[in-house]
């Protein structure tokens, strides 16, 4: 069992890599897409703008083998922007494309008249039970974003925890195997490491 | 009500932290990854640490402290120290910072503009250093005093594509003091931003009066090194005092 780390160079890709290095994991932080299908689970980290982010997938040849990672049903993980980008559209600094595996968009919070930046410890709510049965209902998470999945109709199902003072930003999302965190479990201490090491090992 | 962020700032010189007052006569303040870890087993909120040698000899941030750092501590980082360019920006937070704080090089829009579209904005914060000199407020730079507003300065300033501006009391740095409580009062309602103050706590009592004055995230330097005071008793304070802090997770 190992776990991929995609590198799309804008991300934080030492703190995530030692979180999931700190639990025990085989981990490897991955530069070649061919190489994706030897892996059990994949890691989108966070830290990065949509279409930054979106580029570098294109151009270095991720795109297909993440969409063929997602059809064989191995679970992959979303950080932030790794979570934000497995939507369908992203507003962020134009329109961009994301991997379409949730039909929902990504919208400024600008535009629901939330502040323009989400910054720091925010409690979580339980939505929807999640399928490893963590103890993190009302727990502070770390969060830093101006963009977030405007689930709206059909797909509310797959919120699982929402930010408690914040009700229209899922913060815990996942469809299947497929789990996305728009916090930063990587800098949330030791709740943070515990929901890490529930992906590792229970999903 | 939002929760009240406690942030140690921390000052990087020869791989060592070091403290000093109005940004002179620096004192060794112990080991930096020792110092990251027990702030984080206190439950700071984040940590900014900031790279003296870099601007002192021009030079890049120690991208392996930060590293050393990031690998161990599993708290949000922001680091300052000449960033002047993207590829440093890149760096510091491929090295395991979250947010990067530029100083002199705000004045650079296209470098913000630049690191803001391939970081994200949020990633992007700005030190702005204020001194009050017969109670108007100006901007501070490189030891001298210019003669810029500075409330004309951080209005121009969130306009850009920004996520978060931190503002030292230049002339109370250090001296164990309390805040500029007018200032945090006035400069907190004209702010969208998320917003830092650093500069001149010295006290609980003055860890109160800046939350009340309008401050939701307060950036501490000396007195959580030269004091018997730390995050956990002040974050207890906080909460006797009816705000809301996270002490635990």
């Amino acid at each position: 069992m190992s776990i991929a780390i995609i590198d799309y160079y804008s991300c934080n890709i030492t703190s995530i890599y030692s979180a999931v290095y700190s639990l025990g994991a085989k981990v490897e932080v991955v530069h070649n897409p061919k190489n994706l299908k030897k892996y059990s689970k994949i890691i989108l980290p966070g830290v990065g703008a949509a279409p930054s982010v979106m580029k570098n997938l294109h151009k270095n040849g991720y795109i297909d083998e993440i969409k063929d990672f997602n059809n064989s049903q191995k679970p992959i993980l979303g950080i932030c922007i790794g979570m934000q980008i497995l939507f369908n559209k992203l507003y962020e600094k134009g329109t961009n494309q994301g991997f379409g595996f949730f039909k929902s968009d990504v919208i400024s919070l600008k535009s629901k008249n939330m502040m323009r930046v989400n910054m720091g410890w925010k409690e979580i709510r339980k939505v929807n039970d999640l399928d490893f049965n963590s103890k993190i209902n009302k727990k502070s998470f770390y969060f830093c974003h101006s963009f977030f999945a405007n689930i709206i109709g059909a797909e509310e199902k797959f919120i699982k925890y929402k930010i408690e003072d914040m009700p229209s930003v899922p913060c815990i999302v996942s469809k299947d195997n497929i789990l996305g965190f728009q916090f930063h479990p990587e800098k949330s201490q030791g709740v943070g490491l515990q929901l890490l090491e529930n992906f590792i090992f229970k999903s | 009500m939002v929760k009240i962020r406690i942030i140690p700032s921390l000052l990087l010189k020869n791989k060592r932290l070091v403290k000093g007052v109005n940004f002179k006569n620096h004192l060794d303040a112990g080991d930096p990854l020792k110092t990251c870890v027990a702030h984080q087993s206190q439950f700071a909120d984040e940590i900014i640490l900031i790279d003296l040698d870099a601007y002192e000899k021009n030079i890049s941030p120690n991208y392996n402290t930060i590293k050393k750092i990031a690998e161990q501590c599993f708290t949000p980082l922001t680091v300052g120290g000449n960033i002047d360019s993207f590829e440093k920006a890149i760096k510091v937070i491929r090295n395991g910072a979250d947010k990067i704080l530029l100083n002199s090089a705000s004045e650079d829009k296209n470098l913000i503009k630049k690191i803001s579209a391939y970081l994200g904005s949020q990633c992007v914060v700005i030190g702005v250093d204020i001194i009050n000199t017969k109670n108007q407020y100006f901007i501070y730079r490189k030891g001298h005093k210019l003669e810029i507003p500075a409330e004309d300065y951080i209005l121009k300033l969130i306009d850009q594509d920004i996520g978060e501006v931190k503002i030292t009391f230049v002339n109370l740095e250090g001296k164990k003091r309390g805040m500029d409580l007018h200032f945090i009062t006035k400069i907190s309602k004209l702010i969208n931003l998320p917003t830092i103050f650093e500069g001149g706590l010295g006290s609980l009592t003055h860890i109160i009066e800046a939350i009340q004055a309008g401050a939701n995230s307060l950036a501490l330097g000396s007195m959580l090194v030269f004091s018997d005071n730390n995050i956990f008793k002040i974050k207890q304070e906080i909460i006797n005092r009816k705000f809301k802090t996270r002490l635990r997770d």
